[in-house]
């Protein structure tokens, strides 16, 4: 990567806590534009408070994080940070797409009104333009025909799909998915993952959770292997997924990806932890 | 191998394949007591009617010449007026109410909840005489939340008129009631909803009004629907500070001819028409916001396919496309 370039996102420090139970601890990281940053690591490391940090879902109980040059919910004061207005945070969070695990699609709206709503309402785009747009997405997204539809009577792929479409249409500089295929029966990932895919050739900044390591390697640019609240790995997909010199890390890919048979996979449970806290065998 | 208690031990599994025709098919059960007892009901319910129909002293001549008297009529448009005006105000301000308990800062929540619990705790007719006799009180009356947003000022003196008493008593005793159903529509709404809306960039005030309202009304019509009927019933209570609405006409009427039945059966078929085109309404409200999941099956309905041998359809307008 060039040297020069500023970068997209970055993360300073970004340390959260719930209820004084640390989830995230103090992690750093940058994003360069159009690079793509697969994160991967067991449930519950972090990722998904990460990216909900990175469009303010989640304020960090310290430290920051910056899009496009711009602190995310906090302003330049002096030499301090300060917390801005709701409709500064609206407004910088509709440069930055998310897509969530559970779709979370406006139920009471065609796919196509589940798009519009944003272009109209917070862009207030004339709703031809928002519509033509909408139009374009859901054909990119392989559902044209499918854009009078309700959510409920949509596939969770296809749910998943205009979900994607949703995010585009505020036309966002940042694209962030959280597990976007793992609330999906096995045989519709393919279909959500080739959307990500053609995306990634359209040179958008994007940061994906996934538990998909064969996805991760093939699109990233670079990965990072988080656990427990820290990054304990960083690198390109071969240092990270395919030949990581970090134990943890390797453990982690290997179990993820291909034989998951269920021995294995409890022994790497107990042998990762240490401890038998994963199934109570012995009463 | 353990052999499991739901198991047929004296059968082979060959045998047992041989117990059942190949070309069965399930008979439907025949249903006969319940056949016999609705039979049964419908006779008890006719001969209820006819007794009904053939009593003299229920005096239907009188009932029929009061039906459409101006006396009448015009108590009948005061009180769809009074429900119409206190469901308007008391949904507008019940949803305030609902969105300021639902508010993390306290100073907000509280009074919202001190409010339902004051007005939802003494009885409407209380009240209805407490607002009556305000003047005695104040000589300038306040509705709101002081600095925050006005729903209602004016001098005592423009109180004292029975109508604006009865409004204010009725309206603010529907909005405890009604914050209470919204705030738990509003509930019932996955946080989810809201992170989508948010992640697009939407404001608070937008994504209440966009996303969550629209997706409350589903769960809050019902109960809303019963509110309003209630509401409407509520409306003769003003009867007591001589609001002329529908029961004080009659009243009016029934002192002077002594005929008390036959207009109070007026009054009460006149109730009884509204509510029922009430519930017509509701039924397609309830349909609009069912867009996308929910069904509706009324007792009708049910009626109909126990005679027309069909089942009850789910007919929410589900392909709206």
């Amino acid at each position: 990567m060039n040297e020069a370039v500023a970068p997209m996102i970055v993360g300073h420090r970004v340390y959260k806590e719930f209820a004084s139970k640390p989830v995230l601890k103090e992690v750093s990281f940058d994003v360069n534009p159009g690079e793509i940053v697969a994160l991967i690591g067991p449930s519950g490391s972090g990722k998904s408070t990460l990216l909900r940090c990175i469009n303010h879902l989640e304020q960090p109980t310290s430290g920051w994080v910056s899009v496009g040059g711009d602190y995310i919910g906090c302003h330049e004061h002096g030499t301090t940070l300060r917390e801005s207005r709701k409709s500064a945070i609206c407004a910088q969070r509709a440069r930055i797409g998310m897509v969530f695990q559970s779709f979370n699609l406006f139920p009471h709206m065609t796919a196509l009104g589940n798009i519009i709503e944003g272009p109209i309402y917070v862009k207030k785009e004339q709703k031809s333009r928002a519509v033509a747009y909408a139009t374009e997405l859901l054909d990119r997204v392989g559902l044209a025909d499918k854009a009078h539809r309700y959510p409920q009577n949509l596939s969770g792929g296809e749910q998943q799909r205009v979900a994607i479409a949703r995010a585009l249409a505020m036309r966002p500089e940042v694209m962030l998915f959280d597990e976007p295929t793992s609330a999906l029966d096995p045989e519709l990932v393919h279909e959500v993952l080739d959307v990500i895919r053609g995306l990634s050739e359209s040179g958008m900044t994007m940061m994906i959770a996934t538990h998909e390591m064969d996805f991760a390697a093939e699109v990233a640019d670079k990965v990072l292997f988080m656990e427990n609240g820290s990054i304990l790995d960083s690198g390109t997909p071969q240092d990270v997924i395919v030949n990581s010199s970090n134990p943890r890390t390797r453990r982690f890919v290997r179990n993820m990806s291909g034989e998951q048979d269920d021995i294995s996979f409890e022994a790497s449970l107990t042998s990762a932890t240490g401890t038998s806290t994963t199934l109570p065998l012995e009463g | 191998m353990a052999t499991s208690r739901f198991a047929l031990p004296d059968l082979e599994p060959d045998q047992r394949r041989y117990e059942i025709p190949h070309d069965a098919h399930v008979r439907p059960r025949k249903h006969v007591v319940r056949k016999i007892v609705s039979v049964l009901l419908v006779i008890v319910g006719a001969y209820f009617l006819i007794s009904v129909a053939m009593n003299p002293r229920f005096h239907w001549d009188v009932v029929a010449e009061y039906m459409f008297d101006e006396t009448v009529l015009s108590g009948l448009r005061t009180t769809l007026l009074l429900t119409l005006a206190a469901a308007v105000l008391g949904m507008i301000l019940g949803t305030i109410v609902a969105v300021m308990r639902l508010s993390p800062i306290a100073a907000l929540s509280t009074p919202a909840w001190l409010f339902a619990v004051f007005f939802r705790g003494t009885p409407e007719l209380v009240q209805i005489l407490f607002w009556y006799n305000i003047a005695a009180l104040y000589p300038t009356i306040f509705l709101g939340i002081p600095g925050v947003f006005t729903i209602f000022e004016a001098d005592a003196n423009a109180l004292i008129a029975p109508l604006t008493a009865g409004l204010i008593a009725l309206s603010i005793n529907e909005a405890a009631y009604m914050s209470e159903i919204i705030r738990s529509g509003i509930i019932g709404i996955s946080k989810g909803q809201t992170e989508a809306a948010e992640a697009v960039g939407m404001p608070p005030r937008r994504i209440l009004m966009r996303i969550i309202l629209p997706q409350a009304m589903r769960t809050i019509i019902p109960p809303m629907g019963n509110e309003i009927i209630g509401l409407l019933k509520a409306t003769a209570l003003v009867s007591m500070i001589a609001i002329p609405e529908l029961l004080f006409s009659t009243q009016v009427i029934y002192n002077q001819n002594l005929q008390v039945i036959p207009l109070l059966i007026v009054a009460s078929v006149w109730y009884l028409v509204v509510t029922s085109v009430m519930s017509v309404g509701q039924y397609f409200i309830e349909r609009h916001f069912g867009r996308g999941s929910s069904s509706t099956v009324t007792p009708l309905r049910v009626w109909w396919s126990a005679f027309t041998r069909r089942h009850a359809q789910n007919t929410s307008g589900k392909e709206a496309s």
